[in-house]
Order: structure tokens, then C-alpha cells, then sequence
């Protein structure tokens, strides 16, 4: 099978098409009515409720906004007292941050990516819905803290020991740390789908050279979250597991240490800064060649810089601690990379400079807005720069210059964008464009309000107004400073509000009938859409496709491209290579279901009752979430039970695949690196607290348990490894006709099982009978928690190997149909290896100290 | 090209695109993590011929991420030319693995011969 990589002629698929042919299309895609949209997972609705969900999230937490700029309109003000302003400056960092910023950004990628890729969905559809009910609960009970003065006040960041046991004893942090910490999985599952939904469903002939440019960003934007989030769920444990339990990670007399929370912290936070601003600038990507009408400049090195600036900004971290004491040559390293992660932005600012003078720009909203990002980033660029320099650092850290730079770059580098995009995009959902005449002023009125609110605060915080704090005193020259602030505030506040009002007035939602290519872009979300995605999907040539092949809509829309209807009955998407986009399998997709909505519910359940120390009643939640977890997985591993498809120009594709032709192999491996990054994060967070606390680690071995028990744990991992290695080789000379052959693989996985649970018992009980307690030490804590960590897999591990067992007796595992138990293997092999690395650091690392 | 080599092929040049941030992230963390302990328990006032330790150490990795790198680049470049008689994708992913090692290149120079030469370790 080798596809075409120049456009076929005669098309892949003949004319006239069968008269059914669109109408069983549309069937299979035909989305739930009324309140049975809870149960929708094409990902144009998700992508709509998140979207619009994580919009109502800007408006809450920029209504905190606004109160606290009454507050701090004149000195020594009382509209707020101390604890509510301090609950609101954290609610409005996080939710911005974590309710909206991110959540937004990944919702416009569920919206559009599909179709920019010319896919029917993405590749798991009710990851998305999940990973969306889920945000939606957790986001919702989390502000609902608001209300009852139980929100968390430690600041967006959440320093210890301020947020530990003995200054913050109530539950407002305990909300903060569970209700953010299981946001995070929502994030990161979006990031899974997303990197194998780029990587594995792009039309044929989209190789990854004619990518948008979009789609780069989003790619570059989940593997960041894969590699940073892991790190702030981390932190979150481990302060969690202090306020709950009292393990002394960051309690100083103890060989704790409060910095080992702001390096996960910013290890996790400066990244995010990109984490957002990435997917922005894919967006201005896409925006400012349609409104040059001219393609992007320097397609090659805007690449670059993304992936450039995906890794170079994780060598910032330090850059948010440059007044901790840390030593002075480290410091410049960081001040270093955090000049050298400029040369990206700047090869991205002057691509889009270059393409702007290259064509002539339509000053239409969307290009408003580009101007205005670029105006407004490009200060907070510079402001960034300078803060990078330490010795400046330390004179503006923690003042009022920090809120107006960490502005500009955020609501510059993001919410500007955005709003282009609101602008842009609202012809693909809508069966009208938004207002023109009052995009204008929602843009004057954001834009000169922006500068208004935040240009001053340069100024206050140079003239030494520190943050945070809910009043001030008069005469200390930032009287009339912090007055123009709230006035610009609420000037942005009233664009917002114009913004509403063009959204009341025009946008109406419309999946099957939209507004069409308005803007006469190049990409293929403008292609004729329904809730199917595409009616036939095409073959790309090059990276505008609508620019370069004129007759490209009429012909999708006519179904003369692939698959142009349901090739089995179901929902479905091509698979094509990762690298150059051959077609090479058929992947079904699921419909409507209510598992994923109620799995988010029970997940919330867990996560939220907790919180308020309901224990029984969130172990409910949690075996909610799990049996609806099982229950929509049992049916999506359907086996080789359809022929091969015929999609067009001859090409016949499989509608099964395992191994690493699977889109679920990819998913697990992607997985398995945020797994890899936890455990990293947390052998880190190990060998730091023996930097600062050497005093507690037991030197020389004497004191650990005797070499004979990590001994046995080890052996047992290999062997529980080697049991599921038999076990595989015995899955392949399995066929489902013969039931007989298949006790050798339940053998194997009964066998397999114990071995992996008495290696964590074995370490558990070793290093108990040596006398060692998680509340003692930071280093007790720590072996603790890296055994705690191998427990949560062990227990996966359980619940899928039982799984994987169910499946066996039922007949739906065999040679072919095995993709359900590569899956399990991976992750075998994984908590297999992963406990060997942790014995070898417990009880190798201390043996080597004198 | 059988299907086979095409996923061989794909997986080298891929790999290879990971070489120039490993890198980065290595050497980073290492030269991070020698200072921080170099400082904490006072052996940054070693050395040897006048040179300090940490300097000692900060010159051999970046000495050994240079070479990785000018080879990843090497390499690249060579692949890169041979995939252009023939206009493939992989063209373009050699280019952005040379790219990519260039640009560490520059990261790792710029954030260690500066701050080695301008700034005392410990401080």
C-alpha cells in the first residue's frame, strides 16, 4: 500500500455517490437532544461547553478583579476586610490560571483541531467529555468556596509554611490542593488526546511538514503540560500529605525545607507562562496570514521556536526565586536561559511582522487584536527581560512592577489572542459572524483599558508598593496611581461587557450550518462541516490546502475524497502514520454515553468530599468513577471483527490494530512520561531534601533496613515482569476459537500479581522494622512517599489486571485481540521498573554517604 | 521501501530530534545541581592549577554537550542533504534536528561561559 503523496486523478472516490450514503453519516454523528447532551462526546460539542465554560471562569475570576480594585482605589479603603481580599487575590490568580487560561486554550484545541486536521474527532472522545465534566464540577464546587469564606488565601502559589498545618489549620488550603490537583489530571488528559489526536489522525498527505502551524503549538503546548504538570501534582501531594498527616516535607526543623515546594512549584510555573502563551501564538499564527492574505513567513523557524521555547523554558524556574538565597552563580543560569528563551519569541514576533508587510492586512477585529498582543507582549517581553537580570530582580520582587509584568504577559500574550480568536472563529460554531462595529469597541475599550490598569503599576511597584496587600497608606505617592488602575479596570470591564452583549446579539450556535469561510482562510476548519467533521477527507498537498487546490471544498462536500461515508455503521476516524500521514487503519469511535459524564461525577465526589474529610462517602465517588471507568472500557476493544475498509483510490485499510500501530498504545506510552515525570519530580524533591537536611539521612547504611528485604523486593518485580513477559507470549499463540489455550496467560497474570503486591510489602515492612516513621524526618516522609507512589500503581495494576483476567474468561482476549492487555503490559513493565529505580536510590544512595 | 525500514527510519531520525533538548536538560541540571552542592557543603573553594571546582566541572559538560551536539548537527546536515535528492518530510525533520541543536548550542554557551566568567559561585 503506498498512497499518493500528488493529488490522484481520477479522486480517491467516484461519482455519483450513493443516495444513503450522507444520510447513514449523519445518522451515526447525530448528536444527543435536550438533557441528554450531558452525554455528548463529539468534540465539536465538548469543545463549545468548555470553551464556553472556561469563559464564564475569565468573567468570575474578573470580578474578583474588579472588587479588589475598589478596594484599592483609595488608601486605607474598607470595602474589603483583610481575609476576604486575601481569599479573592488567590481565588482570582488561580482561577484565571487554572480555571480559565489553560482549560481555554485546550478547549479551543478540542474545538479545532479535528477539524484544522481534517479528522471526524479526536482519537478518544470520552476522555474529552470526562476530562471535561470533570473540570466543570471540581471548577465549580472549588469557587463555590468562595461563598462560605472557605476559599484558600495563601496566595496562587501557595507557599509553606504560611499554607501548612500550623498558620493555615481550616480547609481553605485543603481546597486549593485537592480541587486544583485533580484539574491538573483533567489537563493532562486532554494533553494525551490531543498529542496522539496531532500525531494519528491527520488527513493523508498532512505530513508533519505541512502541519499548521496551530497544530505545532498545541503539539509543543500538551508535551509541555506532560512534562510540567506532574511536578505541581506532586507538590500537592506532598503538602497535602503534611497538612493531613503531619510528614514534615517542608517543615525546617524537621529536614524539611519550605524552597523544595517553590522549586516543584515554579518547575511547574514558569512553563505554564508558555504553557499559555503557546497555543496563543499558534493562534496569531493561523489569523495573521488570513488577514495578510499572504502565507506565514519562516513556517520552518516558527517551528523551532515553538519546540525551542517548549524546552527552554523549563530552565526557568528559578527565575521566581531569585531572592531565596540560592548562590549567585546558579542564579545567572537561570538569568541566562531566560535571555536565551527570547530568541524564540523573537523569531515568532518578527515572522509576524514579516508576513503582515508582505500582504496587506485587512484591519478586520481579529487583526485589532493581533495588533494589540503584539503591542502589549512585546512590553511584557521586555519587562520580562529585565527581571531576568537578578540584581533588578531583587529591587522589584514582590511589588506592584511584578503584577503589572506578569499581566502584560498574560493577559497580552494570551487574552488578546484570544479574544482574535473569539473574533475569527466564532463563523466556524455560529450561523453569523460577530459585529464588526463593536469588535472595534470591545477592542478600543480592552486595549486602552489594559494600558490604563496595568502601564502604572509599573510605577507603583517601582516607587516600592508591595503586593498583596489589602490597603495602603495615604501620601505614599501611589494615591493616584492606584485610582487610574481601577479606572482602567473597569474599562476593561466595560469592553467585556460589549463583548457579551455582541455575543448575545449575534452568535448563534450552529454545528451543521455555519457561516462558512468568511475569511477566505487557508486551512481546512473552513471546509463545509457538520457534526461529522468533514463529509469526505481530503489529501494534502500543502499547508493552506483551501489556497492552493480551489476546487478542494465543492469536492470534500461532494464525498470525491476518503471514507466519504460510514465504512462500518459506527463513528469513525482514519489513522494515518505519524510522520507523513499514510492511511493505515480505520479507527472506530464511540457515541454518546452517559459513563464518562458519571465517571467525572464520582471523580469529583472523590476529590471534593475528601476535602471536607467525608471519607466514606468519597471512597463512594471513587468506586463510581472506576466502575464507569471499566464499564465504557469494556466495549472499546472491539477485536478484528470487520473486514478491511475500502477509504478510496484503491486503498483498503484494517479497522483493528494493536501494538504500536494502536492510537491507545500512544496514549499509554504518553501516560507512562507523565508517570516517569512524578517519579523524577519526586526523586528530586529525595536527593534536595538530603542537600538541605543531611543530618537526618542515615549515613552509611546502619540505620536502613537489612540489604536482604530490597534484595527480595527486587526480585520479586523482576519476576512479577517476567511472569506478564510469559503471559504475552502466551496471548500470541491464543485464538479466540480455543478457549483451552488460555490458562498459560491467566496463569501467568495470577502469578504475576501477588509477586508485585508482596514487593511493596516487603519494602513497607523493611524499613518499618528499621525503626523508620514518615512524621519523624523529611527523609522518613520522603521513603514513604516513594513507596506510597509505587502503592497507587499496584493498585492499578490490580484493578487492571483483574480487568485484563475478566476479559480472558469472557472470550474477548486472544492472539489479535490483545490490545487491552499490551496496554496493561506497558504499565507493568513501568511500575516494574520504577520500583527497581526507587530501591536502588532508598537503599543504594544512602549506603554511598559517609 | 518496505514497511518495516519506513518505521526503523522513522524511528532514527525522530530519536534524534530529542538528542538537542536531552541534551540541554542535561547538562542544565547537572551544572545546576554541582553548584547547589558545591555550595552547600563547602568544596566550591577547591580546585586545581587556580581553577575552581565548579568551574572545572561546568567546562567538562559543557565540553561533552558541545560534541554531542556539533555531531547531531553533523549528522543532520548529512542525512538532511542525502533526503533533499529525493523530497521527502524527513528533509524537514533533519532540518529542525540541526535547528534545534544550533539553537541549544547557543543556549548552553551563552548560559555558561557568561555566568562563569562574570559571576562568583557561591556568592
Amino acid at each position: 500500500m503506498t498512497p499518493p503523496t500528488q493529488l490522484p486523478d481520477p479522486l480517491p472516490n467516484p461519482l455519483p455517490r450513493p443516495d444513503d450514503e450522507l444520510a447513514r453519516l449523519e445518522a451515526v454523528w447525530k448528536p444527543p437532544s435536550g438533557f441528554r447532551l450531558l452525554t455528548a462526546v463529539n468534540n465539536t460539542y465538548i469543545g463549545v461547553f468548555y470553551v464556553a465554560t472556561a469563559f464564564v471562569f475569565f468573567l468570575a475570576a474578573g470580578v474578583l478583579a474588579l472588587l479588589m480594585r475598589v478596594q484599592l482605589a483609595v488608601p486605607e479603603s474598607n470595602f474589603l476586610d483583610q481575609a476576604t481580599y486575601n481569599q479573592m487575590f488567590t481565588m482570582h490568580g488561580t482561577v484565571m490560571m487554572f480555571l480559565f487560561a489553560v482549560p481555554v486554550v485546550e478547549a479551543i484545541g478540542v474545538l479545532l483541531l479535528p477539524n484544522m486536521l481534517g479528522a471526524r474527532d479526536l482519537p478518544f472522545p470520552r476522555l474529552s467529555a470526562y476530562a471535561y465534566w470533570a473540570y466543570l464540577i471540581g471548577g465549580v464546587v472549588f469557587f463555590g468556596s468562595l461563598f462560605f469564606g472557605n476559599a484558600p488565601d495563601g496566595g496562587w502559589f501557595m507557599n509553606p509554611p504560611l499554607t501548612s498545618y500550623l498558620y493555615s489549620p481550616g480547609e481553605n488550603a485543603d481546597w486549593w490542593l485537592l480541587g486544583i490537583g485533580f484539574i491538573e489530571i483533567s489537563a493532562i488528559a486532554g494533553a494525551i488526546e490531543i498529542i496522539v489526536g496531532i500525531l494519528r489522525t491527520r488527513a493523508p498527505g498532512m505530513s508533519l511538514d505541512k502541519l499548521p502551524i496551530y497544530a505545532w503549538a498545541m503539539l509543543v503546548f500538551a508535551a509541555m503540560i506532560v512534562f510540567a504538570f506532574p511536578a505541581i501534582i506532586l507538590a500537592t501531594m506532598l503538602l497535602e500529605l503534611e497538612r493531613a498527616f503531619h510528614w514534615p516535607f517542608f517543615v525546617a526543623e524537621l529536614g524539611g525545607d519550605p524552597l523544595l515546594w517553590q522549586h516543584l512549584f515554579w518547575f511547574f510555573g514558569h512553563p505554564e507562562v508558555y504553557i499559555i502563551f503557546l497555543p496563543a501564538a499558534g493562534m496569531v499564527s493561523l489569523i495573521v496570514p488570513t488577514m495578510a492574505r499572504t502565507p506565514l513567513i519562516a513556517y520552518r523557524l516558527i517551528v523551532l521556536a515553538l519546540a525551542g521555547t517548549g524546552f527552554l523554558s523549563f530552565g526557568l524556574w528559578v527565575h521566581h526565586m531569585f531572592a531565596t538565597g540560592i548562590p549567585s552563580l546558579s542564579l545567572s543560569f537561570f538569568a541566562a536561559a531566560g535571555m536565551a528563551v527570547s530568541i524564540p519569541s523573537g523569531i515568532q514576533f518578527f515572522a509576524w511582522i514579516g508576513t503582515m508587510a508582505a500582504g496587506r492586512v485587512q484591519l478586520k477585529t481579529p487583526a485589532l487584536f493581533v495588533l494589540g498582543f503584539l503591542a502589549v507582549f512585546l512590553i511584557g517581553g521586555l519587562t520580562g527581560v529585565m527581571v531576568a537580570v537578578v540584581p533588578f530582580n531583587w529591587q522589584v520582587h514582590d511589588t506592584y512592577f511584578i503584577v503589572a509584568h506578569l499581566h502584560y504577559v498574560l493577559f497580552g500574550g494570551m487574552v488578546f489572542p484570544l479574544f482574535a480568536a473569539f473574533y475569527y472563529w466564532a463563523p466556524f460554531v455560529s450561523r453569523t459572524q460577530l459585529s464588526e462595529r463593536l469588535g472595534r469597541w470591545v477592542f478600543g475599550l480592552i486595549f486602552v483599558g489594559f494600558n490604563v490598569a496595568f502601564f502604572p503599576m509599573h510605577i507603583t511597584g517601582l516607587a516600592g508598593m508591595p503586593r498583596r496587600v489589602y490597603t495602603y497608606g495615604a501620601g505614599l505617592g501611589w494615591d493616584g496611581l492606584n485610582l487610574i488602575s481601577t479606572v482602567g479596570a473597569f474599562l476593561i470591564a466595560a469592553g467585556v461587557a460589549v463583548f457579551l452583549y455582541d455575543m448575545a446579539r449575534n452568535f448563534r450556535l450552529a454545528i451543521n450550518n455555519n457561516a462558512g469561510n468568511v475569511w477566505h482562510a487557508g486551512t481546512l476548519e473552513w471546509l463545509p462541516t457538520g457534526s461529522y467533521s468533514v463529509r469526505s477527507i481530503p489529501l494534502i498537498t500543502s499547508r493552506e490546502p483551501l489556497w492552493d487546490q480551489p476546487d478542494l471544498a465543492a469536492n470534500v462536500e461532494a464525498g470525491r475524497y476518503f471514507l466519504p461515508g460510514t465504512a462500518t455503521g459506527q463513528r469513525e476516524t482514519l489513522l494515518t502514520s505519524a510522520f507523513e500521514a499514510r492511511p493505515e487503519s480505520l479507527l472506530r469511535l464511540p457515541g454518546p454515553g452517559w459513563t464518562p459524564f458519571l465517571a467525572a461525577a464520582g471523580t469529583a465526589a472523590f476529590f471534593l468530599l475528601l476535602t471536607v474529610k467525608l471519607v466514606v462517602p468519597a471512597l463512594v465517588g471513587a468506586v463510581v468513577a472506576i466502575v464507569m471507568m471499566l464499564w465504557w472500557m469494556w466495549g472499546s476493544d472491539p477485536g478484528p471483527n470487520h473486514a478491511p475498509v475500502h477509504i478510496g483510490a484503491g486503498i483498503s485499510v484494517p479497522v483493528y490494530v494493536t501494538g504500536p500501530s494502536s492510537h491507545s498504545w500512544w496514549a499509554m506510552v504518553t501516560l507512562l512520561l507523565v508517570a516517569g515525570m512524578l517519579f523524577g519530580s519526586l526523586a528530586f524533591s529525595y536527593l534536595y531534601l538530603w542537600t538541605v537536611a543531611p543530618q537526618v539521612w542515615p549515613a552509611g547504611g546502619s540505620a536502613l533496613p537489612a540489604p536482604r528485604y530490597p534484595l527480595l523486593a527486587g526480585a520479586l518485580l523482576v519476576a512479577s515482569s517476567a511472569a506478564i513477559a510469559s503471559a504475552s507470549r502466551a496471548l500470541r499463540a491464543t485464538v479466540a476459537a480455543r478457549p483451552g489455550g488460555h490458562w498459560p496467560v491467566r496463569l501467568s497474570i495470577v502469578v504475576a500479581l501477588p509477586l508485585l503486591v508482596a514487593a511493596l510489602g516487603v519494602e513497607l515492612y523493611g524499613q518499618w522494622q528499621a525503626g523508620l516513621r514518615p512524621t519523624a524526618s523529611s527523609y522518613g516522609a520522603v521513603v514513604y512517599t516513594l513507596a506510597a507512589l509505587q502503592g497507587q500503581y499496584v493498585l492499578s495494576l490490580v484493578i487492571m489486571g483483574a480487568y485484563t483476567l475478566a476479559r480472558s474468561w469472557c472470550g474477548l482476549l486472544d492472539g489479535q485481540r490483545r490490545a487491552t492487555f499490551d496496554n496493561t503490559m506497558l504499565l507493568w513493565h513501568y511500575t516494574v521498573a520504577q520500583g527497581l529505580v526507587a530501591l536502588l536510590l532508598v537503599h543504594g544512595f544512602p549506603r554511598t554517604l559517609e | 521501501m518496505t514497511e518495516a525500514t519506513t518505521g526503523a527510519v522513522f524511528a532514527g531520525t525522530t530519536w534524534r530530534l530529542w538528542v538537542a533538548p536531552l541534551v540541554w536538560a542535561a547538562h542544565f541540571l547537572a551544572i545546576y545541581a554541582f553548584t547547589a552542592l558545591a555550595c552547600e557543603r563547602n568544596i566550591a573553594t577547591e580546585g586545581w592549577f587556580g581553577v575552581g571546582i565548579v568551574t572545572w566541572f561546568i567546562a567538562a559538560t559543557t565540553l561533552a554537550a558541545v560534541t554531542v551536539l556539533l555531531v547531531t548537527i553533523g549528522l543532520a546536515v548529512r542525512d538532511g542533504a542525502r533526503a533533499h535528492s529525493s523530497p521527502t518530510p524527513s528533509a524537514f525533520i533533519h532540518w529542525l534536528t540541526a535547528a534545534l541543536a544550533g539553537l541549544v548550542l547557543l543556549a548552553v554557551l551563552w548560559e555558561t561561559l557568561l555566568p562563569v566568567l562574570l559571576v562568583p559561585v557561591c556568592g
